[in-house]
């Protein structure tokens, strides 16, 4: 039996195999991005979604490195918990193709394709970094020449510009995904300030993230109200009636809506939770989202 | 707006360049012009100079080439590299004691400045010594330059990483053979106590810097960059661009260079450059 099947075709079986569990398909799911992680990070995240505990994710995960889907990479350059630097495993080559490739195949090309939008908008920063350069060259040698309206109107777009890219940062290298309420609000007020990305989100989407912050949160619906800035007589039950409410008094003006969430929010233990977790799903949405070519089309125009 | 030129001028004496004593120029002028064969008379005559001096002389960029570290083809350098933005450092003082010391300078200097930014984005570092309203005046007074201390130019290597650094006096480092004590009256306290501990390199800061890919633009005059003007755009184009038509390529060891120096345009253009700059500052994050 084993000499009718080729080599390549035992491979096969080995990659359905590994698919073949549910926990091992989360963790496979999860580092489909091809990015390295800490097998902590692996754990934490498998077992808060399957309800499993710990020991049971850590005996797939050794599976998986055991037949060579998963593969170490090197450590991390941050210390640990206990004062060492953890070691970072990613999906092999060939198991990563394998997986994007039928990932791909099964949803219709909705799979996470973070790398490779970091690969491109790393090349259009480079780009936009040389033209960035170029009109600088130009302000310091024109000098004085320059009306102040043109000067006061390079100002208003690259202020567009500087909260937009700042965030780009965070999405595209989220080193640090947001732990601290203050950091969560600065972000969100970039955000509300920005209409070019205010665009990219559907109010549907922004009612779906809303309530994903507030499960993960616990946040309770009456608290929420009053975070949103909702004074109702009516009592508000279910997070429905709480968007419905809202539907009616911001008319759907995202920027407002934003804006007084941010003015609300008090950095206490559950609002904080909220604002954190709001922040991280947005950031999490732009990032298979937005790209970088926006942005360069936006300061070509100056 | 002013423009600031910041290459120090060779100073002629009659027909000699005057210059500091271990190095030499020479200036001649010739009557260069075609031979008329049959008659032996020369005809299409004109006049050239003819200068004949090392590569080391006048405002000039040391290369890693220097001291035989052949990281960079000179002969490729993009010429971008050269015009950049530049902070000066204003550090005058009497310098006829003490070398320039890290604690002299460390508040004038933003670390985030340069840790935020990717190594080729990196604005260059002038110092202003004041050193150079001696150039081709006093050049015994030009020539005793005490040199940036270790302590410094390890900070400069380690911390900022500048892609070059420039200065307004005839070296970073003090050199042994114009520091001889049978040269100078005063007596130098310092320097001779560095001589007892023996631990005295010749050119240390040269090789931590040179080692380290940092390039030493030495010789400037700043004499008329006033107190308040701290930033601006630096374009030091070398004089000469060289190209290797074989495989065997010659070493270059310096450039000649002449560095001009336009100020931060002041008013609402400032601040569209502050814009650009923090702009880069963010966009070079992502690069990194």
């Amino acid at each position: 039996m084993a000499s009718l099947i080729s080599k390549q075709g035992k491979h096969l079986f080995k990659h359905f195999k590994a698919l073949g569990n549910p926990i091992r398909f989360l963790i496979i799911y999860k580092m489909l991005d091809g990015r390295p992680y800490t097998k902590n990070e692996i754990l934490d995240y498998v077992s808060a979604l399957s309800g499993v505990p710990q020991t049971t994710v850590d005996r797939h995960f050794r599976t998986l490195l055991k037949y060579g889907i998963i593969r170490m990479t090197g450590k991390s350059h941050s210390y640990g918990e206990r004062g060492r630097k953890p070691l970072l495993y990613v999906l092999a080559v060939d198991s990563l193709t394998f997986y994007a490739n039928l990932f791909t195949y099964l949803l219709d090309g909705v799979t996470d394709r973070r790398l490779k939008l970091i690969e491109r908008s790393v090349s259009e920063t480079k780009t936009l970094l040389e033209s960035i350069n170029y009109v600088r060259l130009g302000l310091y040698l024109v000098g004085r020449e320059l009306s102040e309206e043109v000067s006061v109107n390079l100002s208003k777009t690259l202020d567009s510009c500087i909260s937009l890219i700042s965030l780009v940062r965070e999405t595209v290298r989220p080193k640090t995904p947001v732990i601290d309420c203050e950091n969560a609000i600065k972000l969100l007020d970039k955000m509300s300030s920005s209409q070019m990305l205010l665009r990219q989100i559907s109010q549907d989407k922004m009612r779906e993230l809303l309530y994903v912050a507030h499960i993960e949160s616990g946040l309770p619906v009456e608290k929420l109200g009053l975070l949103l800035g909702i004074k109702s007589q009516t009592k508000l039950e279910e997070y429905d009636d709480l968007w419905r409410e809202i539907e009616t008094s911001y008319n759907s003006d995202l920027t407002t809506f934003l804006k007084l969430l941010i003015s609300n929010a008090k950095c206490t233990d559950v609002e904080g939770s909220y604002v954190i977790s709001l922040t991280n799903n947005l950031i999490k949405y732009f990032s298979s989202s937005i790209t970088n070519r926006d942005i360069v089309r936006l300061i070509l125009t100056i | 707006m002013r423009v600031y030129d910041l290459t120090a001028p060779l100073c002629l004496e009659g027909d000699e360049i005057k210059i500091p004593k271990p190095k030499s120029a020479e200036i001649s002028l010739e009557l260069i012009g075609h031979d008329l064969l049959l008659s032996g008379t020369k005809l299409f005559k004109y006049l050239s100079n003819s200068i004949r001096f090392e590569l080391h002389l006048g405002t000039h960029m040391d290369l890693p080439s220097t001291f035989a570290y052949q990281t960079v083809d000179p002969t490729n350098m993009p010429i971008d590299f050269f015009i950049r933005e530049a902070l000066i450092i204003h550090a005058e003082r009497d310098y006829s004691k003490k070398s320039l010391t890290l604690d002299e300078v460390r508040n004038k200097i933003n670390l985030g400045e340069f840790a935020e930014l990717s190594r080729e984005r990196r604005p260059a570092l002038l110092f202003k010594t004041g050193m150079s309203k001696y150039w081709c005046r006093d050049n015994q007074k030009y020539m005793s330059f005490p040199g940036l201390s270790k302590s410094l130019i390890e900070f400069i290597a380690y911390e900022l990483e500048p892609p070059f650094i420039g200065i307004d006096a005839i070296s970073i480092d003090r050199t042994i053979e114009h520091r001889s004590l049978s040269l100078y009256t005063n007596i130098d306290e310092e320097f001779i106590n560095i001589l007892r501990m023996q631990e005295y390199t010749a050119l240390l800061g040269h090789d931590i810097l040179l080692r380290k890919n940092i390039y030493i633009l030495e010789n400037l005059d700043m004499n008329d960059i006033p107190q308040d003007v701290n930033r601006g755009l630096l374009i030091a184009l070398p004089l000469f661009r060289f190209t290797s038509l074989t495989e065997k390529k010659t070493l270059i060891t310096a450039l000649p260079c002449r560095v001009i120096f336009l100020p931060e345009p002041e008013g609402s253009i400032e601040e569209v450059i502050k814009k650009l700059r923090a702009l880069e500052k963010e966009l070079s994050e992502i690069v990194k």
